[in-house]
């Protein structure tokens, strides 16, 4: 996604971590963190294809069936739809925050 | 001998038994008597095994003529051939058995065929007499039976006299059983609405922190959902930026309130209290306001006259002052708070829009902010005020006219009073576009507005994170947080499980850079007894 890039300031990361945890982080662990933050974001991408195919068929009914999983952008673009839309309006992002996060909740 | 068995058993055709049945044969009369004696039932039995061939009835039909003569005779062997003459013969010759043993066994066989065994007696009587106290009700129910049918209707039968009867009355019943409950729910609603009533006006008139201290808590009962939220992120959120401002509100101005925009309070009094109004953009405690009521109960503590005004229903603006010297240094009058507070605040329409404007410009009149003098001017407000707010401003930064207070981070503070920078946003929006696209918007754009609350949601999303990544790390008595954590964080979010590894997504999602750094961690996840592994890592990047 990101290309040759670096895709994200991994000291931002973990200064953030460290801010709201109070607790050192060790080495590699933002990276893992960060992972866990673009699941956070993701869309049905990354879901194996057939399951993909499944959902943009479905979206032409407008009636996702298989949210299995809330991923912020994923349930954004399903609500934008929904509501017709043509982009991602933010309404539709706060919509879908609460159960995402909800979702990643450890 | 021989002759007498020859010449018996001649007419019955078969040559072999003579020499069998000789040796009985052979006897006397007597003896043959006395074998009859004998003829207890395990005799006849006996003989009849020891026949060889049974003799078929049709040869002896077929001799019975001269044989009929012979049975005058009563051969043993005659008797000895079929059962049927047997038992004949038994029979009548029961009578002659001698011994008292023989007697006895005749008597018990004719007393079994005649049925005559006591214990046949005991069954007849038993059958008889058998009234156990079942068949006794049974009879009853029986009798009964026919009666008690009846009986179940007759009830509503009773019913339908008393409703026949008393036409007038069952609506005069109905009427009392109506009013009963009334009579009883009356008092308690009005018990009711005197308790319910005061609290509210109490808490909106009154300026007493207490009872808003109670709304806190009621807050946290009534909205579960929310409420784990609020604990996570949102009331984080809200402590990490309101709490300084307030310190510093109260060492500077007043300048920090929550104004009632309520437009009857606008004209009064507001003008001095609102004086920090429009400058400052203060989303989150809108936002806060709107989720729950805690912001109410803080800004109110510092201002109860604004409090007052809630009972008009009118929305919320709370000016936040800058924290820092530097950042108001840095302010600069701003366009956009207005519109994040659109954005943030939906629901709450054109007059906070509105207001603030107005607001701002009394308030340049009235109250100068030493540090924000430029801020009552409508122009573009400076970063730090826009950090404070929430994390969505990078872009507008970037749009700003000011390139140097773009540069600066705008920090926040968590709730353990440390700044953090939030995730640039040109980062974010990357990602939230390629994800955008991939769920089927090809053509997806990512709006200011939409990344602002992409922004904001993966700021609660890290404070979230890090406070379950801390909370696990303090489990296991670390004070690092590990990868062990991390990963912990990922199976209880449902991110792996068996299939899935977190090096597997990471393969899937991250670029091969940072794969090279994770690498270094399946070792290291091996290594999961070790406990204080402290690697501080200073932010280089």
């Amino acid at each position: 996604m990101a290309g040759g890039q670096k895709l994200y300031p991994r000291a931002t990361v973990k200064k953030i971590v460290k801010a709201h945890s109070k607790r050192n982080v060790t080495k590699n662990v933002d990276v893992l963190i960060f992972l866990d933050y673009a699941l956070f974001l993701q869309t049905y991408a990354h879901l194996p294809a057939r399951s993909r195919v499944f959902h943009i068929g479905l979206s032409d009914l407008q009636t996702p069936v298989l949210i299995d999983q809330y991923r912020l952008m994923k349930e954004a673009s399903i609500n934008a739809k929904q509501a017709g839309e043509r982009g991602i309006s933010a309404k539709s992002v706060k919509k879908v925050t609460e159960p995402s996060l909800l979702k990643f909740k450890g | 001998m021989a002759t007498n068995p020859a010449s018996r058993n001649a007419p019955t055709g078969s040559s072999t038994r003579p020499p069998r049945i000789t040796p009985r044969n052979s006897d006397s009369n007597e003896a043959l008597l006395a074998a009859a004696t004998k003829e207890t039932p395990y005799g006849t039995l006996h003989k009849l095994a020891n026949l060889p061939r049974p003799t078929t009835p049709l040869r002896r039909a077929s001799s019975a003529g001269p044989p009929s003569q012979r049975s005058t005779r009563r051969t043993p062997a005659g008797q000895a051939r079929t059962p049927g003459a047997a038992a004949q013969r038994g029979s009548a010759r029961r009578a002659v058995a001698v011994t008292p043993h023989g007697r006895a066994a005749a008597r018990q066989l004719e007393a079994r065929r005649a049925g005559l065994t006591p214990g046949k007696d005991r069954r007849r009587s038993g059958r008889q007499q058998r009234e156990t106290p079942r068949d006794t009700l049974r009879a009853l129910s029986r009798l009964l039976a026919p009666k008690t049918k009846p009986i179940v209707p007759t009830p509503p039968a009773a019913k339908s006299t008393n409703v026949n009867f008393r036409l007038p009355e069952d609506d005069l019943e109905d009427g009392p059983e109506l009013e009963r409950p009334r009579m009883s729910l009356p008092i308690d609603d009005e018990d009711d609405d005197s308790l319910l009533l005061p609290p509210q006006s109490a808490g909106l008139e009154d300026e007493n922190f207490t009872v808003q201290s109670v709304e806190l808590g009621r807050r946290a009962i009534s909205e579960q959902p929310l409420n784990r939220f609020s604990r996570g992120s949102f009331g984080s959120v809200r402590l990490s930026d309101q709490f300084p401002n307030m310190n510093e509100m109260g060492f500077n101005d007043y300048d920090d309130s929550s104004v009632m925009a309520g437009q009857d309070f606008e004209d009064d009094d507001l003008s001095g209290d609102v004086s920090g109004l429009p400058g400052d953009n203060n989303t989150e405690t809108l936002r806060d306001i709107e989720r729950g009521r805690i912001s109410l109960g803080r800004t109110s503590d510092i201002r109860p006259t604004v409090v007052s005004g809630d009972d008009t229903e009118t929305t919320f603006v709370f000016n936040v002052p800058p924290r820092d010297v530097s950042e108001l240094q840095d302010l600069e009058p701003a366009d956009e708070p207005l519109a994040r507070i659109e954005d943030e605040v939906s629901d709450e329409d054109a007059p906070d829009e509105e207001v603030p404007d107005e607001m701002e410009e009394d308030e340049v009149d009235n109250v100068s902010m030493g540090d924000h003098d430029s801020r009552t001017s409508p122009q573009p407000v400076d970063m730090d005020i826009s950090l404070v707010d929430t994390t969505l401003q990078e872009g507008d930064i970037a749009s700003a006219t000011r390139p140097k207070v773009a540069k600066k981070k705008r920090m926040k503070i968590s709730k353990h009073g440390i700044q953090y920078p939030s995730l640039p946003p040109g980062v974010v929006k990357k990602l939230a576009t390629s994800y955008a696209r991939m769920g089927g918007n090809s053509k997806a754009k990512i709006s200011k507005e939409t990344l602002d609350a992409v922004m904001q949601a993966s700021d609660w999303f890290f404070e979230q994170v890090s406070d379950d990544l801390a909370a696990y790390a303090k489990h296991a008595g670390r004070k690092t947080i590990d990868e062990s954590d991390i990963v912990t964080l990922m199976a209880r979010q449902r991110q792996t499980n068996a299939t899935t590894t977190p090096f597997s997504l990471a393969q899937k999602h991250l670029p091969r850079e940072l794969l090279q750094d994770l690498r270094m961690v399946p070792p290291s996840k091996l290594k999961k007894g070790r406990q204080l592994h402290k690697v501080e890592e200073d932010p280089e990047e």
